[in-house]
């Protein structure tokens, strides 16, 4: 979508106009959902905050500033994430079996070798565990940046900070992933085990 | 280090740390290349944790793209639905949610109060506010009434009179009402006087022939106990014997000294007649006060001199010194804002949990 028809559709959506809202959230929604997902760990509380997340997004159109407009709801993402994570925490009866979203679902592997399969499943969970121990700051400048990469600029206008401390908790955040996966080395490829 | 550490406790990333991050991520410059080389190789254990953290991130990138179960396009129903749900209360409680700007101004709000309380209760300890409407001041007037018995100013009564001027806070009209209160009055025989005068050493040189100090120890115990305290202005010193009410005109007994031909009293130079000098300071007014020579007195001290102002006549010294009450510090409505600002913190506080459980609900 280029930026003309984007700036378009927001105008639009100013004065109320569902149809070009939704046009924005057909583009957006992949991306909303993704890191809601890799944020809260639960599939069905990922799809409740996202359609939260656009709702909000119709209502508080007004007030859009400029800049990034994916990074401005991704920022309405992330309170609403942080929000459900916080009354998460207040009440943990959930299995944490359940909510544990395996990045082995979408694991891309060309190869054909069933092996390779289960390894990369059993690395899948090693790395979804190790990204569940970090602190949700953390673990969403992670999400951001090397999981769905997108550039540090984008994510501190997301996350609501300055650059600089996005690169902070990134570094925080790879040492502390390269330390949890370390307690498995059977299962790290030769290249990452020290 | 300095700035390191600086860095680390306000989470900004150094140079270090973007040199690492840009080399992890692949995408580091030239120059962040040769500075993580030379960590590198001060450090050999950062290789092998670095070569971690780049196969990790490898790992990371293999997993595809998540795409949304369904479409999450609204409806007016869904938005009209999201508004009745959300009450008044719940949108401010949004507003000082924990991600947002305004999460910390309760508590904020709260400590300052609290600051302020504090603060103000110290002051209040030490001296450096108080409450309004308790400043008293006071000024005394030290009357000293003498007359004359005769012609050769033979004052063989003096009558000290010290007059205590309090100011309290004022009425409910707004408008200070001034007490005064006479303390007491003493005779303070003529004798005594001039023995204080002898014992006071003549002036010489420059200050030969002015006016010798004298301190009456009796108006200056007086004088002192009723600076002393708020209460004190009240009570009647021991020097001074509480009379009967100084009457207001200078009822003087006729002269009773030995030896001195008795004279009749002038009228001209009694205490009523006589415009009481202005007097600047307590001492000088002493030195009027004390009023009282004797023919033999005069000649053998120096002090005795002094009283020759009183002594013509003129025997009424007016000195007015303003005592300072017990208002000294900045006068505020004290306890009114204590109690103000000790609700607004407990009010500050209360709104907190309060919206923190909406929130929460």
């Amino acid at each position: 979508m280029t930026n003309f028809d984007e700036q378009r559709f927001i105008q639009l959506t100013r004065d109320g106009d569902y149809d070009a809202f939704n046009r924005l959230v057909a583009e957006y929604q992949n991306a909303v959902f993704a890191v809601v997902l890799r944020t809260v760990r639960n599939r069905a509380a990922a799809e409740d905050i996202t359609q939260d997340t656009f709702i909000s997004a119709f209502r508080k159109i007004s007030s859009y500033r400029g800049g990034i407009f994916r990074a401005w709801l991704f920022r309405i993402a992330k309170n609403a994430s942080l929000d459900y994570l916080r009354k998460k925490s207040r009440r943990p009866e959930t299995s944490i079996d359940e909510d544990i979203v395996y990045f082995s679902e979408t694991v891309k592997d060309d190869s054909a070798d069933p092996l390779a399969d289960v390894l990369n499943a059993e690395l899948a969970r090693l790395i979804e565990q190790c990204l569940g121990g970090l602190s949700d700051d953390h673990r969403l400048a992670m999400v951001m940046v090397d999981v769905e990469g997108y550039q540090y600029d984008e994510a501190a206008d997301s996350i609501g900070v300055s650059i600089g401390t996005v690169k902070s908790r990134l570094n925080r955040a790879r040492a502390r992933m390269r330390d949890c996966v370390q307690r498995q080395p059977e299962l790290l490829p030769a290249s990452m085990r020290l | 280090m300095v700035r390191r550490l600086i860095n680390r406790l306000s989470g900004r990333a150094g140079p270090s740390t973007d040199a690492i991050n840009a080399y992890v991520g692949g995408n580091a410059s030239d120059d962040e290349v040769k500075l993580v080389e030379k960590m590198m190789r001060d450090d050999p254990a950062l290789e092998k944790d670095l070569a971690t953290q780049r196969a990790l991130l490898e790992v990371l990138g293999r997993f595809g793209a998540v795409e949304a179960p369904r479409s999450f396009a609204i409806t007016p129903e869904m938005v009209a639905a999201a508004e009745a749900s959300e009450s008044r209360i719940s949108r401010l409680a949004e507003l000082f949610a924990p991600q947002r700007k305004l999460a910390l101004a309760p508590m904020v709000l709260a400590g300052f109060a609290a600051l302020t309380v504090a603060l103000l209760t110290i002051g209040d300890i030490t001296g450096v506010v108080e409450q309004s409407g308790r400043s008293e001041s006071f000024s005394t007037a030290m009357i000293a009434e003498s007359a004359p018995t005769g012609a050769a100013g033979a004052h063989d009564i003096i009558v000290v009179t010290v007059v205590v001027e309090k100011a309290t806070g004022a009425d409910a009209d707004g408008v200070s009402e001034p007490q005064t209160l006479r303390l007491a009055a003493t005779a303070v025989p003529a004798a005594a006087a001039v023995q204080a005068a002898k014992a006071v050493p003549a002036p010489t040189g420059a200050a030969a022939g002015a006016a010798a100090e004298i301190a009456p120890e009796a108006i200056m115990e007086a004088l002192e106990s009723s600076t002393a305290g708020g209460d004190a202005v009240t009570e009647t010193p021991p020097s001074l014997s509480a009379q009967a009410p100084v009457p207001e005109e200078a009822d003087i007994a006729p002269d009773l000294s030995a030896g001195d031909e008795a004279a009749e009293p002038d009228p001209s130079d009694s205490v009523d007649s006589a415009e009481p000098p202005e007097i600047d300071d307590l001492e000088s007014a002493s030195r009027a006060g004390v009023g009282g020579e004797t023919g033999a007195g005069a000649t053998d001290g120096a002090g005795a001199g002094a009283l020759a102002g009183a002594a013509d006549g003129a025997g009424a010294g007016v000195a007015q010194g303003a005592g300072a009450g017990a208002g000294d510090g900045i006068s505020l409505p004290l306890w009114q804002l204590q109690v103000a600002l000790a609700a607004l913190a407990v009010a500050a506080i209360g709104a907190w949990a309060g919206l923190r459980r909406v929130r929460r609900d």
